[in-house]
C-alpha cells in the first residue's frame, strides 16, 4: 500500500545528492544553474563505464569526476574571471546536455545487465539512499558545527570580512563549486545506472532544475534538504494514487513549486530571516578592494 | 590570473579526454554530396529525390523519433542511388515552419513532418509551396500536396490483451499511458477488449503520466500499478522503463509480466516480456518514396492520400523482438488456458474453445498477418476487428451495436473507456 | 595586480576575441567527431547571408528582443528576473482569451501586456517587503504557471476541431484563434511585432536616459542603501521595472500566438524566456547592443538548424557549440569591465 513512499524515496536520492552539492556551492556564494547539465553528463559517463566494467561503483565515481570537471569550468568563469554566473550556468547546461546527447548516441537501446546494477539494499532502499542521508547529516554538521563550515558560510555571506581575516575566498569557492559538481555528477549516475539501468537522451528529465528548487525549499540547510527531497519525491510518486480520485496530474506537478513559494514567504519573516535566508553574497563575484 | 590559465587548460583537456574516451557520433557523410548535386536536380531532371525528415524529439529517445530515424536510414540505404536524405531533430513546433522554409531553400522536394503538433505549420507551408510534397504523420489535415500517414497499433494491443488476460493471476492488469489522446485511448480500449475475451473478470487500471517521454514518471506509474496488485503491465509511452521495472521485480522473485511497445525491448526484460508491438515505419516510407519517385504521387494528388497501416501491411509486428511474436517461455502457459468461444479462420477452419495461444494465432490470421513459425505472411483482408459490437463503456452505455464495426472516424476521436477499464476521467474537449 | 573598473566600455573587441576562442575550441571538438569545422561555420554564416536564413533569424529575434529589453532593465537595477518564460506564457494565455472573446488582436496584445505585468509584481513585492530572493521567486512562479498552462491545455481549454465532415476531439490543443496578425508575404515576420520589438529596445534606452524611473534604476543598481536614504522607494522602482519587463515578455507570448502559432499547444513555451536572460546580459541597456545580441542569438538558433540540415550534425553538437560560445563570452566579460593595472 505504501509502495509510493518507497518509490518516492528512490526518486529522492538523486534530488538529495544534487541539492546537497548545490547547497554547498551556493553557501560559498556561487550560484551554479548548470546542475541539469552536470547530471546529464554524469548519467552518461556512469552508464558507459558501468557497461564496460560491470562495476557500478566505478561508474558513479567517474560520473562524480565528470561533474566536478564541468563545474570547474563554471568556477573558473564565475570566481576567477568574475563572469555572470547565470549565463555561465545556463551555458553549462547546454554543454553538459549537448555532450551527453552527442556521445550517448552509441549507447541508446543497450540495457545495463541486471547484475551490474545490483548494490546492497536494506528495507527496500539501496545503499546509496542511506549513504546520501548520512552524508546530509555530515554536511549539516560540517556547515553549522565546524570551523570549516563557518569559513564557507562567511565567504558566502561577506567575502570581504572573510578575506580580511585571512580566508582564501577564491579557493573556498572553487572547492565548494567542485564539490557541488561532484555530487551532481553522482546524482546523474544514480539516475542512469542504479535507478533506470539505461541511457536515453534526456534521461535526467529536468531533475537538475528540481534540485535547484529544492535548495531554496530547504533554505540552504543540508538537513532540511532530506525532508524536502523526500517530500518532492513522494509528491511526484503519490500523484498516481491520487489520479484515481480524479486529481489532475498537471496541477499536482505544480504543487512542489507552489509549496516552495509559500516556504520562501514564511521563511522570510524578519525574525527567522537571519538564520535561514539566502547567502547574502550569492551570485556576487568578489573583488579585493 | 596566474592561476587562471592552467585551470582553463585543465578544463579543456578534460573535455577533450571525455570526447576521446567515447565512440564518435553517427554522422551521415553522404549528405554533403547531396547539397552539391542539388543544382542539377533543380534544373528539372528527377535524377535524384531530395527528402527531409523533421523530428520533434532527439533521435536518441529510443522511442518515437528513434523509430522514424531508423526507418529513414533504412530508406537511405535502400534507395541510396536516387535518394538524398537529411534529418532535423529536436524541432519545436513553433520553429517547424521555419525549418521547412530552410529545407525548401536547400532544394528538398519531399518533406516528412513526424509529430502531431507539426500539423498546422505543415499545412501552412504546403499552401505556400505548391510544388513541394509534404507528408504529415499522425494528423488529420490534408491538402493537394500534403498527405498523411500513420501506423495504428490497436490490433497488436488487442492481441496483447488476449495474452494478458490469460496470464494474469491477480485479475488486475496495469497500463501506463503517456496522454489520454484518442490514439492512446484506442490502444487501451483494444487491449481491454482482448483482456475481457480471455478473462471476463479482469480489470485494466490506467495511470496517465502526462508526458511522452519521462522515464522517472513512467517508473513511478508502473510501481504504483504493481503496488495496487497488477501482475501484468502494458504501456504507451516512449521509453523501455516499464519493461525494465517488470524485470527488476522478476529478479526479486515476483511475477510481473509486461508487453513491449514500439521498439524491440526484449533485451530490457528477457524473462518478463511476453509480447508487444514493434513499429516498422520503413514499410510506409518505402512505399511513399518509391511512389513519389515513379511520379505516381505528385504535388496535386495527395489530398486523399492517407496511410493508415495496420498488421496486414507488415508495418506493425506482434512481438517483443523481431520474428518472435510470443516469447517461447510463456507459450506452454498460454496453451493451458481455454477460451470458451468459436472462431472461424479465413480458410474456413472452425476452432471450438481454442487455447489462448491458438486464439492469438487465429486472430492474427483473421487480421491479415499469418505467422508461419519462422516468418510473416500478409493477406490484404481483415475478417475480424477488435472494435466489433456489442461494446459497452464504463458507465454501462452501449457504445457499439452488436455486429457493428467502428470506423476510422470513430476510432480517431475516441474519448470513452471500455467497461473493464478503470482510468482517469476523459474530457473530450 | 590591481583591478580597476574600466572607464571606457570597449567590450566589442574583447567579446569578438573570446567568441573566436570559443570557435577554436568548438572546431577541435568537430574535428574529433570527423566534421570539417569550415563546413559548420559556413552553415552558421548562411543564417545571416541567405534570404530564408535572415528572415527566420528575425522571426526568432522578435520575441527574444522583447523579452531581453525588459530583462535588461531589471538587470540594470540588479533585480534578477529569471521568470520571463512564465510571463511569456501568461501573456499568451491572456491573448488567447482576449482574442477568443473580442476577435481584436489589439485587445489581445494589451491584455497580454497587462497579464505579464501583473504576474511580475509579486516578486518585487516579496523582495522589498520580505527580502525574498527574486531569482528564486521568479523561477518558482514560472514553474507554477507552466503546469497550470499544461493543465488548461490538457483539460478545460482542449477543443474539438472539424475537418470536412469529421469532428476530432481529445487532442491537447486549443481551438485556432479567430483573428491573427499579418505577416510579410513570403516570410513569417509580423511587421507589427517587429516594430514593437525594435521600439521596446529604444524604449528601454529612453527610460534609462530620460526618465526619473531610469535614474532610480541606476541608483538602486549602483548603491541601494544610498538610494533608499535619499528617499526613493525600492518597491515602487522594482515593481515598475518588473511591470515593464513582465509586460514585454507577455507581449512576446501574444505575438507568437497571434502571428506564428495561432493556437496553444503543449510545446508553446519553447524557452525564449531563458534565452532572453543571456541576450539581455550580452546586450545591456543599449538599443544597438540589444538588437545585435538578439540577432546574434537568433543566428545561432537558425544556424544550428542549417548545420543539422546540411551537415547532419546532431543537435547535441550544436548545443555544445552554443554553450561554449556563451561560456567564453561570459569569461571575456572580465576583460571588458576590468583592467589590470
Amino acid at each position: 500500500m505504501l509502495e509510493f513512499v518507497s518509490t518516492g524515496l528512490q526518486l529522492a536520492v538523486p534530488l538529495l545528492l544534487a541539492s546537497l552539492g548545490e547547497i554547498y556551492a551556493e553557501r560559498s556564494g556561487v550560484m551554479n544553474l548548470g546542475v541539469e547539465g552536470m547530471m546529464s553528463a554524469g548519467a552518461l559517463a556512469s552508464f558507459a563505464i558501468t557497461l564496460k566494467t560491470g562495476n557500478p561503483a566505478l561508474g558513479l565515481l567517474t560520473a562524480a569526476i565528470v561533474g566536478a570537471a564541468l563545474s570547474l569550468a563554471h568556477a573558473f568563469i564565475s570566481v576567477t574571471l568574475r563572469g555572470n554566473q547565470v549565463v555561465s550556468g545556463l551555458a553549462l547546461v547546454m554543454v553538459g546536455c549537448g555532450l551527453s546527447s552527442l556521445i550517448g548516441r552509441g549507447y541508446v537501446g543497450t540495457p545495463l545487465p541486471m547484475g551490474s546494477r545490483r548494490i546492497p539494499a536494506l528495507l527496500g532502499q539501496d545503499l546509496i539512499f542511506y549513504v546520501s542521508v548520512t552524508l546530509s547529516g555530515i554536511l549539516w554538521l560540517v556547515l553549522f558545527r565546524t570551523r570549516a563550515g563557518i569559513v564557507i558560510r562567511s565567504v558566502g555571506e561577506n567575502p570581504a570580512v572573510a578575506d580580511s581575516v585571512g580566508v582564501n575566498v577564491h579557493a573556498i569557492r572553487y572547492l565548494c563549486t567542485a564539490f557541488g559538481g561532484l555530487l551532481a555528477g553522482a546524482a546523474g549516475g544514480y539516475i542512469s545506472t542504479i535507478h533506470n539501468g539505461m541511457w536515453v537522451d534526456g534521461i535526467t528529465a529536468g531533475m537538475g532544475w528540481i534540485a535547484i528548487a529544492l535548495v531554496i525549499f530547504a533554505t540552504w540547510d543540508p538537513a532540511k534538504a532530506v525532508g524536502g527531497a523526500v517530500l518532492f519525491g513522494i509528491v511526484e510518486s503519490a500523484g498516481y494514487s491520487l489520479q484515481n480520485f480524479g486529481i489532475s496530474q498537471w496541477l499536482l506537478n505544480s504543487l512542489p513549486y507552489a509549496l516552495t513559494i509559500v516556504v520562501l514567504v514564511v521563511a522570510s519573516s524578519r525574525s527567522v530571516k537571519r538564520r535561514i535566508g539566502a547567502p547574502a553574497a550569492l551570485g556576487e563575484p568578489y573583488f579585493r578592494e | 590570473m596566474k592561476l587562471a590559465i592552467p585551470v582553463l587548460l585543465v578544463v579543456v583537456a578534460l573535455l577533450i579526454v571525455f570526447l576521446f574516451a567515447s565512440k564518435p557520433a553517427l554522422i551521415n557523410p553522404t549528405n554533403k554530396e547531396n547539397v552539391q548535386t542539388q543544382n542539377s536536380s533543380n534544373q528539372g531532371q528527377i535524377s535524384k529525390l531530395e527528402a527531409a525528415f523533421v523530428y520533434i524529439g532527439p533521435i536518441g529517445d529510443y522511442g518515437w523519433s528513434h523509430a522514424h530515424h531508423l526507418a529513414a536510414q533504412e530508406a537511405a540505404i535502400r534507395f541510396g542511388k536516387w535518394l538524398g536524405m537529411t534529418e532535423v531533430e529536436k524541432v519545436n513546433p513553433s520553429d517547424c515552419a521555419g525549418v521547412i522554409e530552410q529545407l525548401i531553400s536547400k532544394g528538398y522536394k519531399v518533406i516528412f513532418t513526424t509529430s502531431f503538433d507539426f500539423m498546422d505549420p505543415t499545412l501552412e507551408e504546403a499552401k505556400k509551396h505548391p510544388d513541394v510534397l509534404f507528408f504529415h504523420c499522425s494528423g488529420y489535415k490534408r491538402y493537394r500536396n500534403m498527405g498523411t500517414y500513420f501506423l495504428d497499433l490497436y490490433q497488436a494491443y488487442y492481441l496483447d490483451g488476449l495474452m494478458a488476460g490469460a496470464l494474469s493471476r491477480t485479475k488486475r492488469i496495469g497500463y501506463v499511458a503517456a496522454h489520454t489522446i484518442p490514439e492512446v485511448v484506442r490502444h487501451i480500449n483494444a487491449f481491454a477488449i482482448g483482456v475481457k475475451e480471455t478473462c471476463p473478470k479482469c480489470e485494466v487500471h490506467v495511470k496517465e503520466i502526462g508526458a511522452w517521454f519521462d522515464p522517472n514518471k513512467a517508473r513511478e506509474a508502473a510501481e504504483s500499478l504493481i503496488d495496487q496488485g497488477c501482475d501484468v503491465l502494458a504501456f504507451t509511452e516512449d521509453s523501455p522503463t516499464v519493461v525494465q521495472v517488470a524485470e527488476e521485480h522478476y529478479q526479486k522473485g515476483e511475477r510481473v509480466l509486461v508487453f513491449g511497445h514500439y521498439s524491440p525491448m526484449y533485451r530490457y526484460g528477457p524473462d518478463v516480456c511476453v509480447s508487444g508491438q514493434i513499429a516498422h515505419w520503413d514499410v510506409i516510407y518505402n512505399d511513399i518514396l518509391s511512389k513519389v519517385y515513379s511520379g505516381f504521387y505528385n504535388s496535386t494528388n495527395l489530398e486523399y492520400v492517407d496511410y493508415w497501416d495496420k498488421m496486414n501491411s507488415g508495418a506493425v509486428e506482434l512481438g517483443c523482438k523481431a520474428d518472435q511474436p510470443i516469447n517461447p517461455r510463456f507459450i506452454p502457459e498460454l496453451k493451458k488456458v481455454r477460451v470458451n468461444e468459436t472462431v472461424q479462420l479465413p480458410n474456413g477452419t472452425v476452432l471450438k474453445d481454442p487455447n489462448a495461444y491458438t486464439l492469438v494465432m487465429a486472430r492474427l490470421a483473421q487480421m491479415g498477418a499469418i505467422w508461419t513459425g519462422h516468418g510473416w505472411k500478409y493477406v490484404n483482408d481483415e475478417t475480424f476487428d477488435p472494435f466489433t459490437g456489442p461494446i459497452y463503456d464504463n458507465t454501462g452505455e452501449l457504445r457499439v451495436l452488436p455486429g457493428q464495426r467502428l470506423g476510422h472516424d470513430a476510432l480517431w476521436s475516441m474519448q470513452w473507456w471500455v467497461e473493464n477499464v478503470i482510468g482517469p476521467p476523459l474530457s473530450g474537449g | 595586480m590591481r583591478l580597476e573598473r574600466s572607464k571606457r566600455r570597449n567590450g566589442v573587441l574583447t567579446r569578438l576575441i573570446f567568441s573566436f576562442l570559443a570557435v577554436l575550441v568548438a572546431s577541435m571538438i568537430y574535428m574529433l567527431q570527423g566534421v570539417d569545422p569550415l563546413d559548420v561555420f559556413s552553415a552558421l554564416i548562411s543564417a545571416f547571408t541567405t534570404k530564408v536564413g535572415f528572415s527566420e533569424l528575425l522571426v526568432r529575434m522578435i520575441p527574444l528582443l522583447l523579452i531581453s529589453s525588459g530583462l535588461a532593465l531589471c538587470f540594470r537595477m540588479k533585480f534578477w528576473n529569471i521568470g520571463a518564460e512564465g510571463q511569456y506564457i501568461v501573456g499568451a494565455m491572456a491573448a488567447f482569451l482576449a482574442v477568443e472573446s473580442t476577435r481584436q488582436p489589439i485587445v489581445a496584445l494589451l491584455s497580454a501586456f497587462a497579464a505579464g505585468a501583473v504576474l511580475a509584481v509579486p516578486p518585487a513585492l516579496m523582495k522589498s517587503r520580505l527580502g525574498v530572493n527574486e531569482v528564486l521567486s521568479t523561477l518558482m512562479i514560472y514553474y507554477v504557471v507552466y503546469w497550470v498552462f499544461q493543465y488548461l491545455i490538457h483539460g478545460p481549454w482542449k477543443a474539438r476541431e472539424k475537418v470536412g465532415e469529421v469532428s476530432y476531439g481529445g487532442f491537447a490543443h486549443t481551438s485556432i484563434i479567430p483573428a491573427e496578425l499579418g505577416t510579410v508575404p513570403g516570410t513569417r515576420i509580423s511587421p507589427v511585432m517587429l516594430f514593437l520589438a525594435l521600439s521596446s529596445a529604444v524604449l528601454i534606452y529612453f527610460v534609462m536616459e530620460r526618465t526619473k524611473l531610469g535614474f532610480e534604476i541606476k541608483a538602486f543598481g549602483g548603491n541601494p542603501k544610498a538610494a533608499e536614504i535619499s528617499g526613493m522607494s525600492y518597491f515602487r522602482t522594482a515593481a515598475l521595472t518588473m511591470m515593464i519587463s513582465g509586460g514585454l515578455a507577455g507581449l512576446a507570448g501574444a505575438g507568437d500566438l497571434l502571428a506564428i502559432q495561432h493556437r496553444l499547444i503543449p510545446e508553446f513555451p519553447c524557452g525564449y524566456g531563458f534565452t532572453g536572460i543571456i541576450t539581455a546580459w550580452l546586450g545591456g541597456t543599449s538599443p544597438l547592443g540589444l538588437i545585435a545580441a538578439n540577432m546574434f542569438f537568433g543566428g545561432l538558433l537558425v544556424g544550428g538548424e542549417e548545420m543539422m540540415i546540411v551537415y547532419s550534425l546532431p543537435f547535441g553538437a550544436i548545443n555544445v557549440f552554443n554553450g561554449l560560445i556563451l561560456m567564453f563570452v561570459a569569461a571575456g566579460e572580465f576583460l571588458t569591465r576590468y583592467r589590470a593595472r
